[in-house]
């Protein structure tokens, strides 16, 4: 077993060098760097820019050595735990990525909250009344969830929030909060302004989690054991949950692992849309303007977590199936 | 030729102990006419509801001003003991505005909304950069600001500035000389921050000196003439701030200065960067727009708090503006700017009234298509719309279609460099129905034109070859021997079917794609096929312009205003887009690219030439010449200027003139004067 941890740990540090260069390359693959980026914004916006200032910027932001040494730079500043820091904005990366952490991880994680409160229920009673009215209710939910975009869904919900109940559009906070230190009334304020990305983020997830839900117990519900146990006169709850459920769950807890980097990014398209102060947004943008340490570094990171996080997978997996740890431990 | 002596700025001199220099030689005072010139006086200076000094004010109009107002969050830090008293504060020669409605009340709080993937700072996006002289929106008069005065010497070579005396940066050190000084020694000519100088402060070859006079007196010292210098000092793109000099808080970024503080490299280190002039330029904000924490200014905001979704700036307590009633300025104590991922997010925020005022082109949240949504929402959340636009904006062409001159195609560049193929191309475009369906109706279809145009005497130019005349655009083709094939698609006189490619930046301006979808319509109906390609990301047009790889590119014209004071516009001097070669030819003093034929030649070097020409009539001349060059060689086709944008300002803000609100550039110029009823 532990033979089995090192090994997939000497992996994960292979798979984290390949994606270092990937991503190294993959950022600078679009012609030009961050100052290419830069000037054309300069230039769009109509400010008239020099040649000596291109080049006394291209110098601050070390961009005049060549790639190789460039990647080295990063690499040496990645093995040390230094994210590097954002030429656009001119600060440290951890520093960004803590600034946006708490309130990314809070709606992932409500989000995620919501997904498995609304649809275990949901999926559930699905099963056990297949056929019935609210089965062909939850049915028409699930699919409308399923094939409604998201930002449409977000930029709908806003309006509808404004009209409503006056919440204001986009963000977290209404605007004498934006920029106030906590309080009880901010947290309300917050609590106010929650449901509607929470909403959003949380529906395709529940109408997808819904139909795998209720395929699966049903497929349990017919097994024998089930029937037997029925036969024997288990009481009906009782008989639900001590074991199809449990069986059915399953695929969700496989899947724990990979939420991981979902939960610190977070969703990006609906982030913008909304205005949310997420990581999801952030990297987008230093993607498109080839912000190099930014978008490299959080890369980094979430390729770190994903890894991370399939190990979990992959040892809870070891852990509750006999036959894989089996195999691990042979092999 | 006599010594000219230009002159800015109503220096009256017994109270300034300066000497008064207006017209005493019968030039100078308010004969000069042309834009790049100086000017001064008292008049204009009380027209606009300014006096320089506190001084100027009670001599002009037999007012005292005998004691000092201040705001409320102020007054408590005064009585606390933190702060020395208003009087100390606003420095010995205020500057004396008179409020547009009447004085305001102080405190409050401003809210706005940016884009955060604009690169605009909030500070650069409301134009709260406090400029040494302050050019007017319609770019002619320059009026005293930060510095009381400017005068030049020696044929515009020589100019000397003279600041404020007793003013102070916003955390109360002192302001002056050493702070032009420091900018000057050890920013300019540190070559670590400064690798190369900018042209603007090498006209004629040969970097400026400046020196010293006194504490509040330095003098600019130029090689070449350049008459535009006062424009330089009130320039947006920060040449008159401390953005990018000629001025920076001494005191402060000394720490982050490796030649003050041999620990500036630790320093750097410890706050994440690779070397010290890291730290410095985050600390400075050198060339860059967003604004650093804590940063000293001299505007009427410092930075209090900037975060990745908003910033907020905070009075500065040392500002030294104050209004006729004697109260120390600006009436609102914080700014928030918010910042929204998307242009539609921009807008919702401003129907849903969590913004106090708004006026943009850029971000293209508020273009005249939302002005509907806008009038809809204005009952509910109480503000006012306007869509007037009394004041010249910086967009003199909203779209332009610039053919490179320089194509790699040996057939399409000698047709390119073809008048005839070109006036073709133009009277092809029917600019009226772009109009009507791309700009509801209230562009304006012209030519390439420039803002400055009449300075130069030159209306009409941009009037050639606009007019929709499909029928003479095809006997221009048919002249050329661009013959059409069968279906009624023109031939390249090679034989090969005549095809351009049009490359824009569809996702930054908005109105570029839909109106040269229409184009390539136009063109077809002349029989020019043409295809649309959209580079995608920003920097997709620009890579493909140098690599000399694009035919034809989109943009507009909005650096009217340098025509006045760059030694070198890209646009017109660099052949920014429409040739990549002889830009390139220009840019590394004839050592790459390749030489303009003689007729763009001249076009270019008439922009290089009038930069530093002293003589207004010469520059006239070079200036109308080049004009007309440009309507005869069409070297960028021109298609049309944009309506009004949507402005809009809650009705409970006050001292803001809706209607006659300037450009984005200086809509927020004002701020200082606003106050929330």
């Amino acid at each position: 077993m532990l033979e089995y941890v090192l090994r997939r740990l000497a992996v994960m540090v292979l798979v984290l060098i390949a994606v270092s260069v990937c991503g190294f390359a993959i950022i600078q693959l679009p012609p030009g760097d961050f100052l290419t980026d830069y000037l054309a914004a300069l230039q769009m916006r109509g400010t008239s820019v020099d040649q000596a200032e291109i080049e006394a910027l291209r110098h601050q932001y070390g961009l005049d050595r060549p790639l190789y040494a460039q990647y080295l730079r990063w690499m040496g500043k990645i093995v040390r735990g230094d994210m590097g820091w954002s030429f656009s904005y001119r600060r440290p990366v951890s520093d960004l990525l803590r600034e946006r952490l708490p309130m990314t991880v809070l709606i992932s994680v409500l989000s995620l909250l919501f997904v498995y409160v609304v649809a275990v229920p949901i999926g559930i009673y699905s099963a056990t009344h297949q056929y019935s009215a609210a089965d062909y209710g939850f049915t028409v939910f699930g699919f409308i969830g399923l094939a409604t975009p998201n930002f449409l869904l977000a930029l709908v919900l806003m309006l509808g929030f404004f009209y409503l109940f006056d919440l204001n559009i986009g963000g977290l906070f209404s605007i004498q909060y934006v920029n106030a230190p906590w309080s009880f009334a901010k947290f309300l304020d917050l609590l106010a302004h929650l449901p509607v990305p929470i909403i959003v983020l949380g529906t395709a997830g529940t109408a997808g989690l819904i139909r795998v839900l209720r395929g699966s117990l049903l497929d349990e519900l017919s097994k024998q054991y089930v029937i037997t146990a029925r036969a024997k006169g288990v009481a009906e709850p009782r008989l639900l949950f001590k074991y199809p459920v449990r069986v059915a769950v399953n695929p969700i807890i496989s899947t724990v692992g990979w939420l991981l980097p979902e939960i610190v990014s977070g969703e990006t398209i609906v982030a913008i849309v909304l205005g949310l102060p997420t990581i999801g947004p952030l990297v987008f943008t230093s993607l498109l303007s080839q912000d190099m340490f930014l978008a490299g570094s959080t890369i980094m990171l979430l390729s770190f977590l994903t890894v991370v996080g399939t190990l979990i997978s992959d040892l809870l997996l070891v852990w509750v199936d006999p036959r894989i740890r089996f195999e691990a431990v042979q092999g | 030729m006599m010594s000219r002596r230009l002159l800015i700025a109503a220096l009256i001199g017994a109270l300034a102990g300066l000497p008064v220099f207006a017209g005493a030689d019968g030039e100078g005072a308010g004969t000069s006419t042309t834009a790049g010139t100086a000017m001064m006086g008292g008049g204009p200076l009380s027209a606009e509801g300014r006096w320089t000094t506190l001084g100027d004010y009670e001599t002009a109009t037999g007012n005292r001003i005998a004691s000092f107002g201040e705001a409320p969050m102020l007054a408590a830090l005064v009585s606390a003991g933190e702060l020395p008293p208003v009087e100390e504060r606003v420095s010995d020669e205020p500057l004396v505005v008179q409020p547009l409605e009447r004085a305001g009340t102080f405190g409050g709080q401003l809210n706005v909304t940016m884009r955060s993937d604009d690169f605009w700072g909030p500070q650069s996006y409301m134009h709260l950069e406090e400029l040494m002289v302050k050019g007017r929106p319609d770019l002619v008069p320059v009026l005293p600001n930060a510095a009381k005065g400017l005068e030049a010497a020696g044929d515009a070579r020589s100019f000397t500035l003279y600041l404020r005396s007793g003013m102070k940066w916003s955390d109360g050190a002192p302001f002056g000389a050493d702070d032009f000084m420091f900018w000057y020694e050890d920013v300019l000519q540190n070559k670590d921050l400064t690798p190369r100088v900018r042209s603007v402060w090498r006209p004629g070859g040969e970097v400026v000196r400046l020196r010293k006079i006194d504490d509040t007196t330095v003098q600019f010292e130029f090689s070449a003439p350049v008459p535009g210098f006062a424009h330089l000092l009130s320039d947006r793109a920060g040449t008159g701030t401390q953005k990018s000099g000629p001025f920076q808080p001494r005191h402060y970024l000394e720490q982050y200065h490796v030649d003050y503080n041999d620990a500036a490299g630790d320093l750097a280190t410890e706050e994440g960067f690779e070397e010290w002039y890291q730290l410095y330029g985050a600390k400075s904000r050198y060339s860059d727009d967003n604004y650093a924490e804590g940063l000293p200014v001299i505007d009427p905001w410092y930075a209090e708090t900037v975060a990745l979704d908003h910033v907020v700036i905070t009075r500065n307590p040392y500002y030294w503006k104050i209004d006729t009633a004697g109260n120390q300025l600006p009436y609102l104590d914080h700014v928030l700017g918010q910042l929204a991922g998307s242009s539609e997010l921009v807008a919702a925020k401003a129907i849903s009234g969590e913004q106090d005022v708004g006026a943009g082109i850029y971000g293209g949240s508020m273009t005249i298509a939302k002005f509907p949504v806008f009038m809809q929402n204005a009952g509910r959340n109480d503000y006012r719309v306007s869509l007037e636009r009394t004041v010249t904006d910086p967009f003199a062409t909203e779209v332009t279609i610039l053919l490179n001159h320089t194509v790699v195609d040996p057939v399409l560049r000698e047709l390119f460099n073809t008048p005839k193929f070109k006036h073709a191309l133009s009277l092809g475009i029917n600019r009226d129905e772009i109009n009507d369906l791309v700009f509801q109706g209230v562009g304006t279809p012209r030519g390439a034109a420039i803002q400055a145009q009449a300075a130069y005497g030159a209306l009409d130019y941009q009037e050639n070859y606009v007019e929709h005349d499909p029928e003479r655009a095809r006997s221009l083709l048919d002249e050329l021997g661009i013959a059409a094939d069968a279906d009624g698609m023109r031939l390249r006189p090679d034989g090969t079917p005549l095809e351009l490619i049009i490359t824009i930046a569809g996702n930054r301006r908005a109105s570029i794609p839909p109106t040269m979808e229409l184009v390539v319509d136009h063109w077809a109906d002349i029989g020019i096929k043409a295809s649309i390609n959209d580079a995608g990301p920003r920097s997709g047009l620009w890579d493909q312009f140098r690599a000399n790889e694009s035919q034809i590119s989109v943009w507009g014209i909005d650096e009217s205003e340098y025509f006045l004071t760059e030694v070198a516009p890209q646009w017109w001097s660099g052949g920014w887009f429409w040739a990549r070669l002889w830009h390139q030819w220009y840019a590394t003093g004839g050592e790459e690219g390749e030489e303009p034929p003689p007729e763009a030649k001249a076009f270019i070097e008439a922009w290089r030439t009038i930069p530093v020409t002293a003589d207004d009539a010469e520059r006239q001349r070079l200036g109308h010449d080049a004009l007309a060059n440009l309507g005869e060689n069409l070297w960028f086709i021109g298609v049309i200027a944009p309506g009004p944008d949507v402005r809009f300002a809650r009705n409970n803000l006050k001292n803001i003139d809706l209607d006659r609100l300037p450009h984005l550039y200086y809509a927020f110029s004002g701020a200082f004067q606003w106050y929330l009823e």
